[in-house]
């Protein structure tokens, strides 16, 4: 049984503008659920009207198969996790874990035990007498994480939990999450803009943009299949490239040709991509999406088979990333960025000219106008 | 040795200041203290501590000293307490909120001598608004056992201005979101208020007490104009005392004794009060 269930919930403000439209989620138990998005995406709105926060304009919420539209924040069970931690300064951080206990009454030994619990799992036991101006930004994090799961929850609800951290600490603290997750077997509602976190803590992705919900879908099926343009730039770094073409038939292949077919840039399609292609786009304009990983250069490309599908894409390249095992070499094609993913002991240099080789099984082509991937096979896959 | 010298001439002008209006009128009033006076007002016999022991052993001194302790407790309490709700209560985002804190703003605003011929009117026993609205038939302010509460309440209200925006800063700096997270948490706004709230406020309350307890027993211009001390020194509280001796009787020894009694009063409490600040208010 799904534990909670969004259906069509919208915000909407004395403006008229939504500022978030007809979100439709399902968050079973024990499922790490991310919404991730840019800034004013309504992401946070739709935690917040979860949480009892926001008012919801419309549409409904059922909590455990309760319509749970207008209960109170304190009688949804759940509990939350601000961007800001949200500690009460006047309290410790014995007082601050067990602020949520002591106003339901429960006795004093057994809020004793679970708060010392509590603090061991998160190993700030030697911190309990502390004020929270007293704690560093990764402390004060754990406080509030412990806050929040010493009543055990049915969901917790994290509001960017990690923004207010330095790289080093939210790379730890992403593993450590990622392992309460497991530890705890709780269910989370989780907010980002970061999409590192999105891809390596969620369960399921929610990707939103202007108030709507792009797709959901777990993180490998989102990476390997994105229903749209938006959800494919947004997820993945570097992102993928993107390239204007139009397709069109030559000798029995389908033919992306890049830069209106003068210049002899272009690409042959293969398979059930070709046919996809044929069927849904054919002289149509569209755009190219390839991951950084799968374009390769001549050599790995003629290892691998597919050096024809590609003709005369020579680029210049203008800068070189290394990120440890991978290198990224970064060129401009139609004016936009774009990248391709080397081994680190790549020798290429800025400033040469290569050829570049896009896998013709791991692209996506993209409508110019509804920006909707052509090959999106839908929800349930 | 010229630039050593030199930063001390910023401080002249200043100091000057002090020293006219502060430091030789206090030391005057500890001169005068010690002596007797003429009508003028000129220190003519050394009685040493002979005023203080007249006071300390007089009934009416006594009878001031007690009337004044009541007064600075009921104005103390009431003006924070009328400034604290006031505050909570605008601390929402509602329609018309501005003139509903610009009216608990306002008594800040009104000079204490014309909200006190306000009263005088509104407390007059048979034109008085009071009495009409409540049906009764009271001498509010010649009656022993109402003056000093009506004298007091109106201080309070005047004072409750100046608490109320205090508390509105106070309560403004508080972050919204630790209401936000208690009220996920499973905090009524009861519990909200006292756990959070209050304690939160707590450096300002403090600071707003040890202010509204030397405004308090400083009070002066209603109790002239309402009671002038009476009925039967009801209201006589230090500072109209003071003011009696000095410009009434022309016991300015006298008067300068209460003044240094009252000062030395007002010292104690605020030592005892930062005292216990550093145990009270918390963080």
């Amino acid at each position: 049984m799904a534990e909670i269930v969004l259906k069509n919930i919208c915000k909407k403000y004395d403006n008229e503008l939504y500022a978030v439209k007809d979100v439709n989620l399902e968050i079973e138990e024990k499922d790490f659920v991310i919404l991730v998005g840019p800034s004013g995406c309504g992401k946070s709105t739709t935690l917040r009207m979860v949480a009892g926060l926001e008012e919801i304009s419309s549409g409904e919420l059922w909590i455990d198969g309760e319509l749970s539209n207008y209960s109170e924040p304190k009688d949804r069970g759940m509990s939350m996790v601000f961007q800001n931690y949200a500690l009460y300064p006047n309290m410790t951080v014995y007082g601050n874990i067990a602020f949520s206990l002591k106003v339901r009454k429960v006795p004093k030994n057994e809020i004793d035990k679970r708060v010392h619990e509590v603090a061991k799992v998160l190993e700030i036991e030697h911190l309990l007498d502390r004020r929270p101006n007293e704690l560093s930004g990764g402390q004060k994090q754990r406080v509030a994480i412990g806050s929040a799961i010493i009543r055990e929850p049915k969901v917790l609800l994290m509001d960017e939990p990690l923004s207010n951290l330095d790289a080093k600490l939210r790379s730890q603290m992403r593993v450590e999450l990622a392992k309460l997750h497991h530890d705890l077997g709780a269910t989370i509602l989780y907010v980002t803009h970061d999409q590192t976190e999105a891809m390596t803590l969620g369960t399921k992705i929610v990707v939103m943009k202007l108030g709507i919900v792009q797709q959901i879908a777990p993180p490998k099926e989102i990476y390997d299949n994105p229903a749209n343009l938006f959800v494919a730039g947004f997820l993945g770094s570097p992102s993928m490239n993107f390239i204007n073409a139009e397709v069109h038939m030559g000798n029995d292949d389908v033919i992306l040709y890049f830069n209106r077919m003068t210049t002899g840039k272009k690409f042959i399609l293969r398979d059930e991509k070709a046919d996809i292609a044929a069927k849904k786009a054919l002289n149509k304009s569209v755009v190219l999406g390839v991951r950084p990983e799968d374009v390769y250069t001549y050599d790995k490309a003629k290892k691998l088979g597919f050096e024809r599908n590609t003709v005369g894409m020579e680029v210049v390249i203008e800068s070189r990333e290394m990120h440890g095992a991978h290198t990224f070499l970064y060129y401009t094609v139609d004016g936009k960025q774009n990248s391709i993913c080397v081994s680190h002991d790549d020798k290429t240099k800025v400033g040469d000219k290569i050829n570049i080789y896009f896998d013709p099984d791991k692209i996506h082509i993209f409508d110019s106008q509804t920006e909707q991937n052509i090959f999106y096979k839908g929800e349930n896959n | 040795m010229e630039k050593k010298a030199f930063p001390y001439c910023y401080l002249i002008p200043s100091f000057l200041v002090f020293c006219v209006f502060l430091f030789y009128p206090f030391f005057k009033t500890v001169y005068l203290s010690l002596y007797k006076t003429n009508n003028m007002g000129e220190a003519k016999i050394f009685v040493g501590l002979g005023n203080y022991i007249d006071l300390l052993t007089s009934s009416s001194f006594q009878n001031s000293l007690r009337v004044t302790i009541i007064f600075v407790v009921i104005v103390v309490f009431t003006s924070m307490f009328l400034g604290l709700v006031t505050a909570v209560l605008c601390n929402k985002n509602f329609p018309a909120i501005r003139f509903f804190s610009t009216a608990y703003a306002m008594p800040m605003a009104i000079a204490s001598s014309s909200a006190a011929m306000i009263f005088n009117i509104m407390l007059n026993p048979s034109v008085g608004i009071v009495n009409k609205l409540l049906g009764l038939d009271i001498n509010w302010l010649n009656d022993k056992s109402t003056a000093l509460f009506c004298v007091a309440f109106l201080t309070a209200w005047l004072n409750s201005g100046i608490n109320f925006l205090y508390f509105s800063a106070g309560l403004g700096n508080i972050d919204e979101t630790i209401y936000e997270r208690a009220s996920i948490d499973g905090a009524s706004s009861v519990q909200q208020f006292f756990f959070l709230t209050l304690p939160n406020l707590s450096p300002i309350l403090f600071y707003t007490l040890v202010v509204n307890i030397i405004q308090a027993f400083q009070s002066f211009g209603q109790i002239k104009i309402l009671t002038e001390g009476g009925p039967t020194e009801s209201t006589n509280v230090i500072v109209y005392s003071i003011y009696r001796d000095a410009f009434f009787n022309y016991k300015f020894g006298d008067a300068a004794a209460q003044s240094i009694i009252l000062f030395i009063i007002i010292m104690i409490i605020t030592l005892i009060m930062f005292k216990i600040e550093k145990k009270g208010v918390k963080y």
